[in-house]
């Protein structure tokens, strides 16, 4: 039920997205119109389509889930009388055969995960790349999946070396992050790592 | 035909193969496409996805070697958890099981591997040759159509794409549609002004393919890897025998080995039929054409030798309707459109003619990357089953930074970043329910050349280009492809209704 509301809320913002496009287009010249009206309009026809057949589905019995094993032909084994049959009884088979993950467990981990994914983000756009992206490895490495010190450790350090070449080779210009732009700092990690460079530049 | 013009345009694929800043890209792409095909929870195109940001320094067919290497590899490595441990690499490995795992089971190990990896070989290059055939015979209908067709050309793949990739086809065309809407972010081509970029300044160059192909795809198969937890190895294997006997297989079963390999690449070139329905196809012919079949599902090599010819012969043909029309076969060519996009090479006309060269040096890198694919398998097949025994969680800080740091490389800009993370969620939402992710980034890759397309035809037919029987014929098919399977299920419905009343008032 949770997911079918979910479908309408995703189904009206397609919606209200197509006809916006729709509407802002209005006040362009003709011949520019033609494009986001050629595209917009079925889009916007097709989307409310889907709306509709979303909030019907709300209406409509829960389908009980299948499980593989429910799908498995009554004689067993892999039915050959066409491609389709053996595609549809050979993956019956290989879900019966994967192991499933506790729906709890799942919901449990995927927002466990989101919230590391997030964290991530933060780390890159607060820290800048080369300090965010090592510490955000290695505390998840550490805590999430509970790696020891050493191996969390050496991935850091391989994340930070890879980030500092691509950076030091002037092939991408790595954001230092939001809080040393705010104290106007070259980055967190610039008074490590320029005399080094100097070091090694001056040899 | 084949003329003097396209046998120097072969050569000059070959040489631009052979070049001494190619060779390596395309090294560099096959030990990428190693790790990417033997881990399960990630799949070609994701990571494809996640190499874009790599190629906008390198020359095109640098930036292929490295993207087509990679790719021709993960099939042909996603056939090893297979046969191994029953744990498909790749989604297109999923029928390789059947067979090949009872065949490791039974002691075959070495048999089965040696079986996947030699028919792969076979047919990547039978692939590569239909390629190089069909490029001189499409090349005159591809010169003949104009812009209403590829307009209207445009519409029909995405059509294809959206309603035989499996699942809901008005969800699937609508997702197109979305595409197809944020393409028209930024600056208008032809007046130059701003259109729906909300007063942000960072959206007047539109909304990067690459943070959005990274984010859709990647965050929600990192969620899923993190959900899921370690799956690969749980055993270790011991020492791999009858290694020469599976190479001695693949030639004595040679009719079966090419037949699939037909098989993986006529229906490659249809788009939205994907790997999942080939080597079924494939898998399914081998039994139905067996004299015995008792042995299918237990251990006959010949359910590997199929399955695995057909998965490496399906890039040749999938290239056809990529090259010649810009309508991407399945989302890994998706990617790849994007990847011309992003070297400034227009699918069409021009990759018949002018960069003739770039299209064969395709051909070549087809059969290139999987000749030392195949190589190094053999060189190296005990060392790369050891690669299953890494954790999957150790995969995922070096996926988010791939994901982070590939948005951001994009443009240079955190605002991309953002980019990333709000499709991420899309791509979450998406995958929760049921909507399909590949026809989106159809749909943006598509947009610029529809709309380029429209407005030529607009301006040299106004409406009159609606007309043109082609246009016609197309226009028809795509309207028949987006909307039979619909009126279709609405009459099995009600068929079911009424037979279940009938079956009510019986009772």
């Amino acid at each position: 039920m949770l997911q079918r509301k979910f479908e309408i809320v995703f189904s009206a913002a397609i919606v209200m997205m197509a006809a916006y496009w729709v509407w802002e287009a209005r006040n362009l010249p003709p011949r520019v119109q033609l494009v986001p009206w050629t595209i917009g309009l079925p889009v916007l026809a097709l989307s409310v389509m889907q709306l509709v057949a979303s909030v019907r589905s709300l209406r409509a019995p829960a389908v009980a889930g299948n499980t593989g094993a429910d799908v498995l032909p009554s004689t067993g084994g892999l039915d050959l009388s066409s491609a389709d049959a053996v595609a549809a009884t050979a993956t019956a088979e290989l879900a019966v055969a994967e192991p499933e993950v506790a729906p709890e467990v799942a919901r449990q981990r995927g927002l466990q995960m989101f919230i590391w994914i997030l964290g991530f983000f933060a780390a890159i756009m607060l820290l800048g790349f080369r300090v965010g992206a090592p510490v955000a490895t290695f505390l998840f490495l550490h805590l999430a999946s509970h790696e020891r010190v050493k191996l969390s450790l050496t991935f850091a350090f391989v994340t930070y070396a890879f980030l500092l070449a691509a950076d030091l080779s002037h092939s991408v210009t790595l954001s230092t992050g939001m809080i040393a732009q705010s104290l106007e700092m070259e980055s967190f990690d610039a008074y490590l790592i320029n005399p080094i460079v100097r070091l090694i530049r001056g040899y | 035909m084949f003329d003097s013009t396209m046998f120097d345009a072969f050569i000059s694929g070959l040489l631009l193969v052979l070049n001494p800043t190619t060779l390596p890209m395309l090294f560099v792409g096959v030990f990428v496409g190693f790790w990417v095909g033997i881990l399960p929870g990630l799949g070609g195109p994701v990571t494809m996805a996640l190499m874009l940001p790599f190629i906008f320094d390198m020359k095109p067919v640098e930036a292929f070697a490295f993207l087509l290497g990679m790719f021709a590899v993960t099939s042909t490595t996603g056939d090893i958890t297979s046969i191994l441990f029953g744990v498909p690499g790749e989604p297109d490995s999923a029928a390789v099981i059947l067979d090949g795992h009872p065949m490791a089971k039974n002691g075959e190990t070495g048999r089965a591997l040696s079986a996947a990896l030699m028919s792969s070989l076979v047919g990547a290059i039978v692939g590569a040759v239909i390629l190089a055939l069909i490029i001189p015979i499409v090349r005159p209908v591809v010169l003949a159509l104009g812009s209403p067709e590829y307009f209207a050309l445009a519409f029909l793949g995405i059509a294809f794409v959206a309603s035989l990739s499996g699942g809901n086809i008005l969800k699937g065309v609508l997702a197109a549609g979305v595409g197809l809407l944020i393409g028209m972010i930024g600056l208008d081509p032809q007046s130059g002004s701003p259109r729906y970029t909300f007063g942000k300044l960072e959206l007047w160059n539109g909304v990067g393919l690459v943070p959005i192909a990274v984010g859709l795809f990647a965050i929600p198969e990192i969620l899923e890897l993190w959900v899921k937890g370690s799956s690969i190895a749980e055993r270790r294997v011991g020492k791999l025998g009858g290694v020469w006997q599976g190479v001695v297989d693949t030639f004595v079963h040679w009719k079966l080995t090419l037949r699939g390999s037909a098989i993986g690449t006529l229906l490659g070139i249809i788009p939205g039929l994907g790997a999942a329905a080939s080597q079924w196809v494939a898998y399914a012919h081998a039994v139905q054409s067996a004299e015995d079949k008792s042995r299918f599902g237990k251990g006959d090599v010949r359910g590997v030798l199929a399955p695995g010819a057909c998965n490496n012969s399906r890039l040749g043909g999938a290239l056809v309707p990529t090259i010649a029309f810009g309508l991407p076969a399945s989302t890994s060519m998706a990617i790849l459109l994007g990847a011309f996009q992003i070297k400034g090479l227009v699918p069409g006309p021009d990759m018949l003619t002018t960069k003739l060269d770039i299209t064969f040096s395709l051909v070549w890198l087809i059969v290139l990357s999987n000749i030392i694919t195949v190589a190094m398998c053999y060189l190296l097949l005990n060392q790369l089953v050891k690669i299953t025994y890494v954790r999957g969680a150790l995969l995922i800080p070096t996926l988010l930074l791939l994901v982070f740091f590939g948005a951001y490389a994009d443009s240079n800009s955190l605002f991309d970043l953002g980019v990333a993370l709000i499709f991420g969620i899309i791509g979450l939402v998406m995958v929760y329910l049921g909507w399909q992710r590949p026809p989106l980034i159809l749909g943006l890759v598509l947009g610029p050349l529809i709309e380029k397309n429209l407005s030529i035809s607009y301006g040299r037919y106004e409406f009159a280009f609606l007309s043109r029987p082609l246009v016609i014929v197309i226009i028809v098919a795509t309207l028949l492809v987006t909307f039979y399977p619909l009126i279709q299920s609405a009459i099995d419905r009600r068929r079911g209704i009424k037979r279940h009343e009938r079956v009510a008032t019986e009772v």
